[in-house]
């Protein structure tokens, strides 16, 4: 998947993927919906609860906003920074970081992918955004570090019901979470 | 002077409130929790947002002076002031009866989920998604592991938030059924919203 893009594929109930980060330092908005019924999608709220924490663990799930899981952590290669506080990057969110004209966002590439899978309405759930940098400080403020990933890190991923995921590797070069270098990263279906 | 609308404990109520109206969310018998919902009144697909609100202040949660902002990343409420003891959360989903099922409940539970749905259907909006709440009152501290805990509200009985709406709003306030978590001390009680 080439730089500042996104793809996405329909991925049976069941099936293993991979999300490799090609050549390090890059973030990836990552988004799950129900297949047959895409009002239902991964949520970070929902998750937060089921795993009383920020982020899963390998061996943990995220579920939808129906509590019921989605997407199985199977495997993590990488530092183990994630986040799933923030929201996609959108053209209002560079519209206020003095970007004039448009930018590539993982909200649009989010659209125009489920789009081509055959779903234009559909609502922005906020993203797993693996090896994104953003620690908590103790008073919970919250800061943008460049990503800790190396080339060839990776997460692997199991669907637990069908469905449609999507990645958009996050076009972000005005804040450091891509080390100001978008780079291409790869959807492996297992 | 200010009119009061009491949500009696477990139930919901909502309200429009105009550009530039403030009110306050009061505690009215202490430890409990508000889960605290603004919609843009002219179109209701636009609403808080927890995730576009925690970038806009780079924090896990506004304080007094900062704003909540909305899926489209416009102000839509002002946190003027905090006359608590300034533990609130936006990281949990509401509660809603998926939640109380996965709690052990068997047969009906009331959850902030349904009461947001009857108070936002009272004033004709039947569709809505449910944005990830402003739990107000609500203490669920992050420890530097990530992980979540589930505390009782701090609140005592007349603590409140003094809020303004920064466009004309539909706001709904749910005072959090749940009594199998501790966060409302086994006990819900009832919460106020005044506007000012």
């Amino acid at each position: 998947m080439p730089a500042r893009e996104g793809r996405g594929a329909q991925v049976e109930a069941g099936r293993r993927f991979r999300v490799v980060d090609l050549e390090g330092r890059q973030c990836v908005d990552l988004f799950a919906f129900r297949a047959n019924d895409v009002s239902e999608f991964h949520s970070a709220e929902h998750t937060r609860v089921y795993v009383n924490r920020l982020f899963p663990r390998p061996g943990e799930h995220f579920v939808t906003n129906r509590r019921r899981p989605i997407l199985f952590l199977e495997e993590d290669r990488t530092p183990g920074r994630h986040d799933m506080l923030v929201a996609a990057c959108d053209p209002t969110r560079f519209e206020g970081l003095g970007v004039e004209g448009g930018h590539a966002s993982c909200q649009e590439n989010l659209r125009r992918v489920m789009a081509e899978l055959g779903e234009p309405e559909i609502e922005i759930p906020q993203p797993i955004n693996l090896f994104t940098n953003i620690p908590v400080g103790r008073d919970g403020s919250l800061s943008w570090e460049p990503a800790l990933t190396e080339p060839g890190d990776h997460v692997v991923l199991r669907a637990e019901m069908d469905a449609y995921v999507v990645v958009s590797a996050c076009p972000q070069d005005i804040m450091a979470v891509n080390d100001r270098a978008p780079s291409p990263i790869a959807l492996e279906l297992l | 002077m200010s009119e009061r609308i009491v949500v009696p404990a477990r139930e919901g109520r909502a309200v429009e409130v105009e550009a530039g109206g403030r009110f306050c969310v009061v505690d009215l018998e202490g430890g409990q929790v508000a889960d605290t919902f603004a919609f843009c009144a002219d179109d209701v697909s636009e609403y808080h947002s927890a995730e576009h609100t925690r970038v806009s202040v780079d924090r896990l949660f506004p304080r007094p002076g900062e704003h909540f902002v909305t899926n489209r990343r416009r102000p839509i409420l002002f946190f003027e002031e905090d006359a608590t003891p300034g533990i609130h959360d936006m990281l949990c989903a509401a509660c809603d009866p998926e939640r109380y099922e996965g709690l052990g409940v068997e047969g009906w539970h009331a959850s902030c989920e349904e009461n947001l749905r009857k108070a936002m259907a009272a004033l004709g909006h039947e569709r809505i998604e449910i944005p990830q709440p402003i739990n107000l009152f609500m203490n669920i501290p992050v420890d530097k592991n990530g992980e979540l805990g589930w505390e009782p509200a701090p609140t005592k009985a007349g603590d409140h938030v003094v809020l303004r709406a920064e466009m004309d709003i539909v706001l709904a306030v749910s005072a959090c059924p749940q009594d199998i978590v501790s966060i409302n001390d086994g006990n819900p009680t009832p919460l106020a919203i005044d506007l000012l």
